[in-house]
């Protein structure tokens, strides 16, 4: 028997049950399925199959609604949410919300794809944003060269986002009729419970968008300040941010 | 004073959903920082200092959130296998070098096997060894500082699993000498942890009746009573971010952890990421198992997140016995498997379920989590009679029971844990009492929680059943 062929097409058919006549046509003789293990799984009735499909992807609909940021729950109609869930699952049928950090955002960047409201698309950045950062960790090895710290992020965003977000986090509906322009820097940091949310000057954000590791933060300014002179007299100001990202143990 | 660079307090905050649940010790607590940092996130601490001054601003500061001692280590008593970390940085440099090795193996002995030890002290190379700084225990004498080399640190570490470790020198800057440097050794270290061998399930605590727990279910937690124990989902706590939230829970409940995500029926490498999330979750709950089903969840190309039952062949059953072996050695605590819910039977199928899941635990030296409802499922599903299922498992490998509500959908009987327990599913849970060494019983819901006192009151009915058994 070829357990891995056999459980690989089962789960095929279990997700795709509509087209399995075309399917097993195409793929079922290239597997190397034994033939009795070709019969058995020829021998699945369509309608059980297409039951267990839906049984699934009704789980699975009730689950990603139930993952969506609170603070999203409160600004996106249920039923439009319900509908987006469900269309999500049947045309993702492999998607899924575990591990959180990683399997989350396809489906933030669905819902994103459905919205026009922009500040609502700002709080999915936000989110989107969060979902990366993780507070607690082991130990990690010492390493050359300045990176933002595992906790630590930065993204861009409508000016208007920090009081968006503190009308949710009271779990208040917030006035979606800010100004959107012009565009803002973002850095946001994971504590043990709650996270922080900074704007900060473009030019910061310049800096801390080039730490991958290589480099320090004087070798970034100088680069900065060559290609843009006019943050010149800023020199102070942005030297003084090294120390205060590293007191926070945002730098690494 | 700055000694612990490059270990930071934020090293260590980060650091503690990775501590197993247990008592700390806070040796040369000094300001306190360090057993602070563990009191607020929920870990019972001895703080332990030479000052009394030292130990007078912290009782006065923080009173009862730790357990305050002014004592020499050497003059303190370290029970065996005690304490879940031992924090001790810079007292080292205090106690002559030959005094070192003893009290080290004093301090490793104290750990529980999987606790921590995170540990500084100077090396020879420190300015600070040239001067006296160490005394002996009652004596006043300074004799010279001690040190440590890294190769004596390790060398007392035998087989311990190392997370950080340092040796250099590190700036510092405090009166009486102003700008200066320490020559440190450093480490955190993780005590080693032997897998469980042959595991005696008549031994495994009776735990009563329990529920799953979820979030939504925490008003419940107000009262005492309403639960014996509880079963978490463990991939709901996989995120060490969710960590301080189940040690609450871990010190006020027994915890049995439970996974949708081993897949101990595919093919091929278990998943180590995963289950290391698994053993950190479980050292959490300090549990006397953790539990996952008798199915796969993905194969090489698809992952469903449905529990999709294995066909009972001679080759399945392998694969699934060296995959559950091989999670138990990663895991370190003994594994119970369940039985799930049949929607397609595969005519593949070699041997009864009941001989599937009998030799399963037998080669795996697993528990067996029996699930009720979904023997009520499968019978109504596909034909298939629970009484002789039962009859058929090693009733001392019969630790724990679920039971669960499901929901018919296009004519099968699924399990979706949203609906009260149905009378078949009772009548065959006191079926299974009276042929099976059950511990443990535990209710699953997972929607529509509009009615919470039924859901206290199944508990009970659950507890009732089990208690006549007991």
């Amino acid at each position: 028997m070829s357990l891995a062929a056999y459980q690989d097409a089962y789960l095929r058919l279990m997700l795709y049950p509509r087209d399995r006549e075309d399917w097993y046509a195409g793929n079922l003789p290239l597997l190397g399925l034994t033939p009795a293990e070709e019969a058995a799984l020829r021998a699945l009735p369509r309608e059980r199959l297409e039951a267990i499909s839906s049984s699934v992807n009704l789980g699975r609909i009730s689950v990603f609604i139930a993952t969506v940021p609170a603070t999203l729950k409160l600004l996106l109609d249920p039923e439009k949410l319900a509908q987006w869930a469900e269309i999500y699952a049947h045309q993702y049928p492999l998607a899924g919300v575990y591990p959180r950090e990683t399997a989350m955002a396809p489906w933030l960047a669905f819902l994103a794809a459905q919205i026009e409201q922009p500040h609502i698309l700002d709080v999915i950045v936000y989110e989107q944003a969060r979902l990366g950062l993780s507070y607690y960790r082991k130990p990690q090895p010492l390493h050359e060269g300045l990176r933002l710290s595992s906790r630590a992020t930065i993204f861009v965003a409508g000016p208007h986002l920090p009081q968006i977000l503190q009308a949710l986090w009271h779990e208040q509906l917030p006035s979606l009729e800010g100004p959107i322009e012009p565009r803002q820097g973002y850095l946001l940091w994971q504590g043990p419970q709650i996270p922080e949310l900074m704007p900060i000057h473009w030019a910061l954000y310049w800096i801390l968008n080039r730490l991958g590791g290589l480099g320090n933060w004087a070798q970034w300014l100088e680069q900065l300040i060559t290609e843009h002179p006019e943050v010149e007299d800023q020199r102070a100001t942005l030297q003084a941010w090294e120390p205060w990202l590293r007191t926070r143990y945002l730098l690494e | 004073m700055a000694l612990y660079a490059p270990i930071t307090l934020d090293d260590i905050r980060r650091l503690l959903p990775w501590v197993p649940t247990g008592p700390i010790l806070d040796i040369g607590c000094g300001a306190a920082a360090v057993t602070l940092a563990f009191a607020e996130y929920g870990f019972p601490v001895t703080a332990l200092d030479v000052e009394p001054d030292t130990i007078a601003r912290c009782r006065a500061a923080y009173g009862s959130l730790a357990d305050w001692h002014c004592a020499d280590l050497r003059a303190f008593e370290l029970a065996p296998e005690y304490y879940a970390a031992i924090v001790c940085l810079n007292v080292f440099p205090f106690i002559p070098s030959d005094e070192h090795g003893p009290l080290l193996q004093r301090l490793t002995r104290a750990l529980i096997p999987g606790g921590i030890l995170i540990f500084s002290t100077f090396s020879p190379e420190d300015p600070g060894a040239a001067y006296t700084m160490a005394t002996r225990l009652g004596q006043d004498i300074p004799e010279s500082t001690g040190t440590l080399t890294p190769d004596q640190l390790r060398a007392a570490l035998p087989g311990w699993e190392s997370w950080h470790f340092f040796q250099g020198l590190v700036a510092d800057d405090h009166p009486p000498h102003g700008p200066h440097t320490h020559g440190l050794v450093q480490t955190i270290v993780r005590k080693p942890k032997a897998s469980p061998g042959i595991v005696d399930w008549a031994a495994m605590p009776h735990l009563g009746a329990g529920i799953g727990w979820r979030s939504v279910l925490s008003e419940l937690l107000n009262d005492p009573d309403s639960t014996d124990f509880l079963e978490i989902m463990t991939d709901d706590f996989t995120h060490p971010q969710y960590d301080a939230r189940l040690l609450q829970l871990a010190q006020r409940y027994t915890v049995i952890p439970h996974g949708v995500e081993l897949s101990v029926g595919t093919p091929g490498a278990l998943d180590a990421a995963y289950l290391s999330d698994v053993r950190r979750v479980a050292d959490r709950c300090n549990a006397p198992w953790w539990s996952d089903h008798i199915c796969y969840t993905r194969s090489g190309d698809f992952k469903t997140y449905s529990l999709n039952p294995l066909p009972a062949t001679e080759e399945a059953l392998q694969v699934a016995i060296a995959n559950a072996k091989g999670a138990v050695q990663q895991v370190k605590r003994p594994l119970v498997l369940e039985t799930v819910a049949y929607y397609a039977r595969s005519p593949l199928s070699e041997m009864s379920d009941a001989a599937f899941t009998s030799r399963l635990a037998e080669g795996a030296n697993c528990g067996i989590l029996l699930d009720v409802a979904n023997l009520v499922g499968n019978q109504l599903n596909m034909g298939l009679d629970p009484h002789a299922f039962i009859d058929a498992l090693p009733r001392e490998r019969v630790v724990q029971v679920h039971l669960a509500g499901g929901r018919l959908h296009q004519g099968l009987l699924f399990d979706t844990h949203d609906s009260p327990v149905w009378q078949e599913t009772w009548d065959l849970l006191a079926y299974a009492l009276k042929r099976c060494d059950i511990k443990a019983i535990s209710l699953e819901r997972d929607d529509h929680y509009d009615d919470l006192r039924a859901l206290v009151d199944e508990v009970a009915k659950a507890r009732h059943l089990i208690g006549q058994r007991l």
